[in-house]
């Protein structure tokens, strides 16, 4: 019970107390800088991993020698960690091609919600009135847009508001179960109490 | 976000005081309470079955398993089938021509014994405790991540309201409570997976990138000895649930359970598979969370669409409410029918025994709170837990029982008791070397109960004729 019990923890290599991620888009490339506080850190080494996205290449900047290793699905690399203390990193790439998602490093360091901060902000991102489809939750600010989810995700989705929004179209379609699901039931209900009430009349 | 969550909750909660108000007026006997008159329908009962499995466990537990493990952890499922068709030939169809209001009370009169039917209604009040600890941590974590607001709070409004809605109506307004529970999981569900496929960029990109995050997500994360472990804990659990064949009970005859059990599988299908497909997404999504019990709430908080995702929120939330407020009709049903109804005051007139129910209903919720806030374990595993224990004790004296004359009552008696200690000393003992010798306790626990069933019963006096009649008919 127990080893089942603990052996459910993700095997992190500290905590991620704070991540700040600035993307700027350049018409066909984007340009991205993060900063990463990790502390209490368990191993003595945090893996950093990239999704691949198809249709996209990706240069990394900075850091400039890591300890690379890339297959079809990501890109990872590896920093050493003073274990017990904390360490920050900081990480530049570029991403051009399709850039509807912009992949971001993902340390195997989980947040605390409580104590942790992280920021996404997008600069140059033009089609603001797609903004409520994209990923994470963003709000506009005056230099673009900013979002502070809670944990780090893998990658921002920035929607081109061309053709339809899924967001849209899911919730439209549960207003719409909801209604048939409700006229369904009325129907029903008043089918059955029209039958209990008819052989009454007729013993009456 | 929070302002549709909110609209979409309070809408839920008026509907679900609708029906529990409807259904107090139609209670009027402890059998209108405990099996709703023996009215419920194939499809409504088909739903109830599948509500009563998808607890916390699965929309909490299980897709937090597929988040951490990935893709192995699905063929539980296959344990979790297996036991509902053990239960559909081998259980249900002679539980429902025997027509009783409780478990125990197939126990009782089984084996001809009060006595043995008072002690698997302890054991169930002790077992189920276990398995509400779960549904109240599962409630913590979501409101913790949805809500921001304090555990405690969560379950405490969790307690209050299920209790409440338990109370009324008893087993008719949960099988429509329960009913509309089920179809706002299953819709919820479904609706989120291409929304999640969406968001991930395709079936291929999300696959390729679990691959290089960790390549067991997508094989073998658990070995075949620890899935069939799991596996057998799911089925023999399943096939003698109490709180499962109560709802049997509640059914218009033995052809309803039967379809009834066939349509829960098949939501049980589709929500497994949504399941494990969210699961694995939301970690495309969100690879380092620190606890694989957030996935399900962050992703319909943080990713899914504003109305998806209440929706999908409040089908977690009851289906919590849904599996407490079983729990709670069989372990209120325990305490109400089988010790106080038998024991305490066998005189007991009906109203007496439907409000000592309602009473017991209460304290039941209230005790497993002080235990769910100090988290012994992720919910999975809670469940899991609970699980063998139920196994344990009860699939010997159930499925053998109803299935072999031969059962006395010593003998169901020793197969209780002894199938549930040799799994809670195996689980301190030698669960611990599982990963060489590969043996479970609830292997221990079924073979224990199994060898004492057998063997005290060829030794100790065999149960009155007029008993066994009632479930095998005559020689």
């Amino acid at each position: 019970m127990i080893a089942f019990a603990s052996g459910m923890l993700l095997a992190a290599a500290g905590q991620l107390d704070s991540a700040t991620i600035e993307i700027d888009l350049t018409g066909e490339a984007a340009t991205v800088r993060a900063v990463y506080h990790i502390s209490s850190a368990r191993s003595d080494s945090v893996r950093f991993l990239l999704m691949r996205i198809a249709g996209q290449s990706v240069h990394l900047l900075r850091p400039a020698q890591p300890i690379l290793s890339s297959d079809d699905g990501a890109i990872a690399f590896t920093i050493p960690a003073p274990s017990g203390g904390s360490t920050t990193t900081e990480i530049e790439y570029s991403v051009s091609g399709d850039l509807v998602r912009i992949p971001i490093f993902v340390p195997n360091a989980p947040t605390d919600p409580d104590r942790s901060s992280i920021e996404l902000r997008v600069r140059g991102y033009v089609h603001r009135d797609a903004v409520r489809d994209a990923f994470p939750r963003f709000s506009t600010v005056e230099d673009g847009i900013v979002s502070r989810p809670e944990n780090l995700p893998s990658f921002v989705l920035l929607p081109t508001g061309s053709g339809l929004s899924t967001n849209r179209a899911a919730d439209a379609l549960v207003a719409f179960l909801i209604l048939l699901g409700t006229a369904l039931w009325a129907r029903r209900y008043r089918r059955g109490r029209a039958q209990r009430q008819s052989p009454m009349r007729e013993t009456s | 976000m929070t302002g549709t969550l909110a609209a979409v909750l309070i809408v839920y909660v008026f509907v679900v005081i609708g029906i529990a108000v409807w259904s107090a007026f139609q209670t009027k006997t402890e059998e209108d309470f405990i099996v709703a008159g023996r009215s419920i329908g194939p499809f409504v009962g088909g739903a109830v079955l599948a509500a009563t499995q998808i607890s916390a466990g699965t929309v909490v537990g299980t897709l937090g398993r597929h988040y951490f493990t990935g893709v192995s952890w699905w063929y539980i499922w296959f344990g979790v089938w297996a036991g509902w068709l053990t239960s559909a030939f081998f259980v249900a169809p002679k539980l429902r021509r025997f027509g009783a209001l409780t478990v125990p009370d197939y126990i009782a009169t089984r084996f001809g014994s009060e006595k043995v039917g008072a002690l698997a209604a302890i054991l169930i009040i002790v077992s189920y405790s276990i398995y509400l600890v779960a549904q109240f941590q599962a409630s913590g974590e979501i409101a913790r991540a949805v809500l921001g607001i304090r555990p405690l709070t969560a379950m405490l409004v969790i307690v209050a309201s299920t209790s409440v809605y338990t109370m009324l109506g008893g087993v008719r307004s949960s099988s429509y409570i329960e009913l509309l529970q089920t179809l706002l999981i299953v819709f919820g569900l479904l609706i989120a997976v291409p929304v999640l496929l969406n968001h991930a960029g395709g079936f291929g990109q999300a696959m390729r990138f679990l691959d290089s995050m960790d390549p067991r997500l997508l094989r073998w994360y658990y070995g075949p000895k620890e899935l069939i472990a799991f596996g057998v804990a799911f089925s023999l659990s399943i096939a003698a649930a109490p709180y499962e064949m109560t709802r049997y009970y509640s059914m218009r005859d033995e052809k309803t359970v039967k379809q009834a059990i066939a349509i829960a599988i098949g939501f049980q299908f589709i929500i497994g598979l949504s399941v494990l497909a969210i699961g694995l997404l939301t970690r495309v999504l969100f690879p380092n969370l620190a606890s694989p019990d957030q996935a399900s709430s962050i992703m319909a908080f943080e990713v899914l669409p504003p109305l998806v995702g209440a929706l999908l929120i409040v089908g977690m939330v009851s289906a919590i409410m849904s599996t407490v407020n079983s729990i709670l009709l069989v372990t209120g049903a325990s305490v109400a029918h089988d010790l106080y109804g038998k024991f305490i005051r066998p005189d007991a007139s009906q109203a007496r025994l439907v409000g000592v129910n309602r009473i017991a209903i209460v304290v039941l919720a209230v005790v497993p709170v002080f235990f769910a806030l100090r988290e012994f374990g992720d919910v999975q595993t809670i469940v899991i837990e609970q699980a063998k224990f139920i196994a344990s004790f009860f699939f010997v004296p159930v499925v053998i029982g109803l299935n072999w004359r031969g059962g006395t009552a010593a003998g169901a008696t020793a197969g209780m008791v002894g199938g549930f200690f040799a799994c809670l000393v195996w689980e301190f003992t030698g669960q611990r070397g599982f990963a060489t010798h590969g043996i479970d306790a609830v292997e221990v626990g079924v073979v224990t109960s199994l060898i004492l069933f057998l063997a005290v019963s060829r030794y100790t006096r065999p149960v009155a004729e007029e008993n066994v009649r009632i479930f095998f008919g005559t020689n």
